[in-house]
């Protein structure tokens, strides 16, 4: 190619794929706008009737039956609205949503669409059958926990934990478990439909921890045998997952399993996990299990977090050794000792009086701290 | 003239012609690569955005709790309204801290009066050491609004940031510019990584855009519109191009190298671990990235450092070039120091895309692109009014090298418009794309003249370092007139 | 205090809230003032106390909690009874808002009916 032909096709083509950007630019936003206008304005008649059944005002059902005989390009319209609705209200105005998403056929096909081979399309499946907490795709939303998609997966512990159905809870558990090198396999509820197994490249499978705690939380019925048996999981992240939901479901017997896996524990994460759980739900007998860990030798973030579950745990065990890490060579630990013992009401700010008169060494992080105590002075006194 | 200078410049322009435009070519279709990543991964998360989850969001007790960190030096202006403004941010668990950083004004007092601080005799804890002296811990009077401010002596924006993460209570930690305008979705989002994949997500970036042109009503953008004038039009391009479709570019390329210190979130331990902010780096946001990625490479982690594209912070972009050329001389300057402190690692197997493309990348692209630029501008300039360069050759270096960049930018409006679309007028979408062809004639050339004295000022420095080896603070640069702290280079 | 017995104050950023609740408190027979952000809701208070306030916490600008802490402090708007609305739902923010001073505290999603009852009951009490 000479030199001038170059410059000609290449004056030629950056300019045209240039005109070409513009052109694209323009007509995506005069294609958008349209659509958004006409999708209003096929709206805009019906939403004074979504309106009232979302607000529990459509008692004779009219506007509820007017709804479900939409015809469809304006139900298409309104759809977005009314799932929308979905999450913000509950009670029998839910109820109503839900039928007439029903009606429409939406919740058959979100059933069908679980089985599709677009990721995308089986995820907003999973999220609508979440939303309407349709139990009887329970069953295949547990297998999706499988799916080679992640999104898929998450999709599928969060609609699970809507449903609520404790039945879900040990493959919600168990997803979250041992991630990398996922073997494949196959489950019997979805059959051929679905490729299970391992994720794309770097992708293992299986669910965060975080969306497996949520889930659990979020069943209606006890999951607590479950929890339980989590807590004594070989894995650490099903471990972390079981201490977690046990810190804020405070199932009896897993804070027990707690109590007995601590002193053994190894896994630096179950462990905060367990402080946590034991400094919320516990009782002051379980001190002594703290107290070992806000050693000095103790990794400093492990240590302050201890310290502040013995603030909540109370108790004089507890107190007692709040006391002693007041004239703890590291300040900062002193400094989350005298909040702690502030934190756990009048027992402790008695102790940091006596403290402040006894040890004038130990006087600044007293000081500080009883001068929090002045400041939320009526908080602190009208809670306890 | 003499013909041996002709002959001479004549030999030059024969070794150099072809490998000038190769290198433009290269450049820009480099960048075009980024971009359709870029919008691979917008496609991504639109698609996504249909099930997710936000509200549920908000009322977890379990996503992981967030302190903002605030460095403030001078900033009474803005200060009151920019901390109202993160405080009422959508999170379940959130607390705001500032550190005033010895400011001379009454940014102080005004964060006192308008929230009722009263002093705490609190012990910072040092987890990170800082210098400086810690003046006093404050915090508000109804003991409920979760906000501390932390007064200490001038040290610089490194030790102020480092003060804020000792102080933080959360186990995620944001670093804020006081001057950043943050979406009211915005932490929710930036968050989300780290709640999906808390093992191993360590950090997440956020997109900046530009403020000015935008109407702000206490603290928080109302209305989004273009600025009044060309500097800071052609600057809202160049954001919209580099900070939003190049991050979002290399983060789906899973080797983002830089988060921006206007917003980005990080694990707290983490940063402890590998000690906060360096203190004397000019670029220390970019720093502190490669630092991660040395880290967690070293100690053989899977991590991930994720660019989030949709939250956003906006900031308020120089209006005078005065200012804009301090920017980008610091820019350039912060790019040099990393680039040239990390570069055992160019080339180096072990750090996998970061050691083999994108450092690679940064050096070739970013870093010498300013000098190739007005060398071959000075270049095509002297041999056209010597008659060497024939007007043919001129002209192809104007298409390669700016007609190419302009198919650039409009690719980046045409995804901007197709996915975001945050400018809602026609008039403000006109003016995008005339900013795009405005850019091309002086911006870019003075951009280029301010990176390179960057570039000098920083291996000058360099060199000086070697002498001495040490590496004394030079927290010197002077940030009061130096509105946009959104460190880093372009992509 | 207010001219009209029934005027109630709603803020909240989500239109769909907003709009819903507006409808709901219409239809049992209150006038609405609705207003989408913080600043707005107090403003509108400050100018006329209304009967009642349904505030959002988590809006933009100036929080619900902002919006109830500044009205506390105001003789003219302190005896404003305030219902919180939120997604919010973890005891310490529920005892955030009641020691902010708030009259009572409702978690989305809620139940429209349920919210019209407690409004109906916060104004019967003296």
């Amino acid at each position: 190619m000479t030199a001038r032909s170059l410059l000609t096709v290449s004056l030629v083509a950056v300019a045209l794929v240039c005109v070409g950007l513009v052109a694209l630019t323009v007509v995506a936003r005069v294609t958008r706008l349209r659509r958004a206008r006409r999708l209003e304005r096929l709206a805009a008649p019906h939403r004074r009737l979504l309106l009232e059944v979302a607000a529990g005002e459509d008692d004779d059902g009219s506007a509820a039956a007017a709804l479900a005989a939409l015809p469809p390009a304006a139900w298409r319209s309104l759809r977005p609205v009314a799932v929308a609705m979905l999450g913000k209200v509950r009670g029998a105005p839910a109820t109503a949503i839900v039928a007439t998403l029903d009606a429409h056929g939406e919740i058959d096909r979100a059933r069908a669409a679980l089985g599709s081979r677009s990721a995308l399309r089986r995820a907003n499946a999973a999220h609508l059958l979440g939303i309407v907490r349709d139990e009887a795709s329970g069953p295949r939303l547990v297998a999706l926990l499988d799916d080679r998609d992640e999104d898929v997966r998450v999709v599928c512990a969060r609609a699970l934990g809507r449903i609520g159905e404790a039945s879900a809870a040990d493959a919600l558990l168990r997803a979250a478990g041992p991630r990398a090198g996922r073997k494949r396999r196959r489950s019997a509820a979805v059959g051929d439909a679905v490729d299970h197994g391992v994720g794309p490249a770097g992708r293992p499978a299986g669910i965060p921890a975080w969306i497996a705690a949520e889930a659990l939380l979020a069943l209606r019925e006890d999951a607590a045998d479950t929890v339980a048996r989590g807590v004594g999981a070989p894995d650490p992240g099903v471990r972390a997952v079981a201490v977690t939901v046990t810190t804020h479901a405070g199932h009896s017997e897993a804070v027990e399993l707690v109590r007995d896996h601590l002193p053994t524990e190894r896994d630096p994460d179950v462990l905060e996990a367990m402080v946590e759980c034991l400094g919320r739900v516990g009782v002051e007998a379980d001190a002594p299990l703290l107290v070992g860990l806000t050693r000095a030798g103790s990794a400093p973030g492990l240590r302050r977090h201890t310290v502040r579950a013995l603030g909540r745990l109370g108790g004089p065990t507890a107190l007692e050794r709040l006391r002693e890490l007041l004239s703890d060579p590291d300040r900062a630990t002193a400094a989350v000792a005298a909040e702690a013992l502030l934190d756990s009401g009048h027992a402790g700010v008695a102790v940091l009086q006596a403290e402040r008169l006894a040890h004038p060494a130990t006087a600044r992080a007293v000081s500080a701290a009883l001068h929090l105590a002045g400041l939320r002075g009526v908080a602190a006194v009208t809670r306890s | 003239m003499s013909d041996e200078l002709t002959r001479s410049l004549r030999a030059a322009f024969d070794v150099v012609d072809g490998p000038i435009l190769a290198y433009f070519v290269l450049i820009n279709s480099s960048y075009l690569v980024l971009i359709l990543c870029a919008a691979a991964e917008f496609a991504r998360h639109l698609r996504r955005s249909a099930h997710s989850w936000r509200l549920d969001a908000v009322s977890s007790r379990l996503l992981p709790g967030v302190t903002l960190v605030v460095p403030a030096y001078n900033e009474a202006a803005g200060i009151v309204p920019s901390v109202s403004s993160m405080l009422s941010l959508r999170h379940p668990r959130h607390e705001v801290v500032v550190v005033d950083d010895g400011s001379t004004d009454d940014t102080f007092e005004r964060l006192a009066d308008a929230f009722s601080l009263v002093g705490v005799d609190r012990v910072v804890p040092a987890d990170i050491p800082v210098e400086g002296d810690v003046l006093g811990v404050y915090v508000p009077q109804d003991g409920a609004t979760r906000l501390t401010v932390v007064r200490k002596q001038n040290g610089g924006k490194t030790h102020a940031v480092n003060t804020g993460i000792n102080v933080a209570a959360e186990p995620l930690v944001a670093v804020v510019d006081a001057d950043s305008i943050l979406d009211p979705d915005a932490l929710v989002s930036v968050s989300a990584p780290f709640a999906e994949d808390p093992v191993r997500t360590v950090a997440t970036g956020g997109v900046i855009r530009a403020a000015n042109g935008c109407r702000v009503v206490d603290g928080r953008v109302v209305e989004i519109g273009m600025p009044r004038d060309w500097l800071a039009r052609i600057q809202v391009v160049e954001y919209l191009r580099s900070f939003l479709l190049g991050r979002s570019g290399w983060s789906r390329l899973r080797c983002l190298i830089l988060i921006s210190g206007a917003f980005g979130l990080f694990r707290r331990d983490v940063l402890v671990d590998i000690g906060g902010l360096r203190a004397g780096s000019i670029g220390e946001d970019f720093e502190l990235v490669m630092r991660l990625h040395e880290r967690m490479t070293r100690e053989r982690r899977d991590y991930r450092i994720e660019f989030v594209s949709e939250p956003i912070a906006w900031t308020e972009v120089p209006t005078s070039l005065r200012v804009l050329a301090a920017q980008r001389r610091r820019w350039h300057r912060g790019l040099w120091e990393v680039l040239w402190s990390y570069r055992r690692l160019v080339g180096n197997p072990r750090y996998g895309r970061i050691g083999l493309v994108v450092l690679p990348w940064f050096w070739a692209f970013e870093l010498v692109a300013p000098v190739v630029e007005l060398a071959g501008v000075v270049f095509v300039t002297v041999g056209l009014a010597f008659r060497i360069v024939d007007p043919g050759y001129a002209l192809l270096f104007l298409t390669l090298a700016y007609g190419y960049a302009l198919l650039v930018s409009c690719a980046a409006l045409a995804i901007e418009e197709l996915t975001f679309h945050k400018y809602s007028r026609w008039r403000d979408l006109g003016l995008t794309l005339l900013a795009s062809v405005a850019e091309n004639v002086g911006y870019r050339q003075l951009t280029a003249w301010w990176r390179c004295q960057g570039l000098l000022a920083g291996i000058r420095r360099s060199r000086q370092e070697w002498g001495t080896m040490t590496r004394t603070g030079f927290d010197v640069e002077g940030r009061v007139d130096e509105p946009a702290r959104t460190s880093g280079t372009p992509a | 205090m207010s001219a009209d017995p029934t005027r109630v104050v709603v803020a909240d950023d989500d239109p769909d809230i907003r709009e819903l609740v507006t409808f709901k408190l219409e239809q049992a027979g209150y006038v609405i003032d609705a207003v989408e952000d913080g600043a707005a809701a107090w403003e509108t208070i400050a100018a006329a106390p209304p009967r009642l306030a349904v505030l959002d916490v988590m809006m933009p600008g100036l929080s619900g909690l902002d919006v109830l802490r500044k009205l506390r402090e105001e003789p003219a708007t302190r005896d404003v009874p305030v219902i919180l609305l939120t997604a919010r739902s973890r005891d310490s923010d529920v005892d955030g808002g009641f020691a902010a001073g708030a009259t009572d505290y409702v978690i989305k999603p809620f139940s429209p009916r349920e919210l019209v009852h407690r409004v109906s009951s916060v104004l019967r009490r003296p």
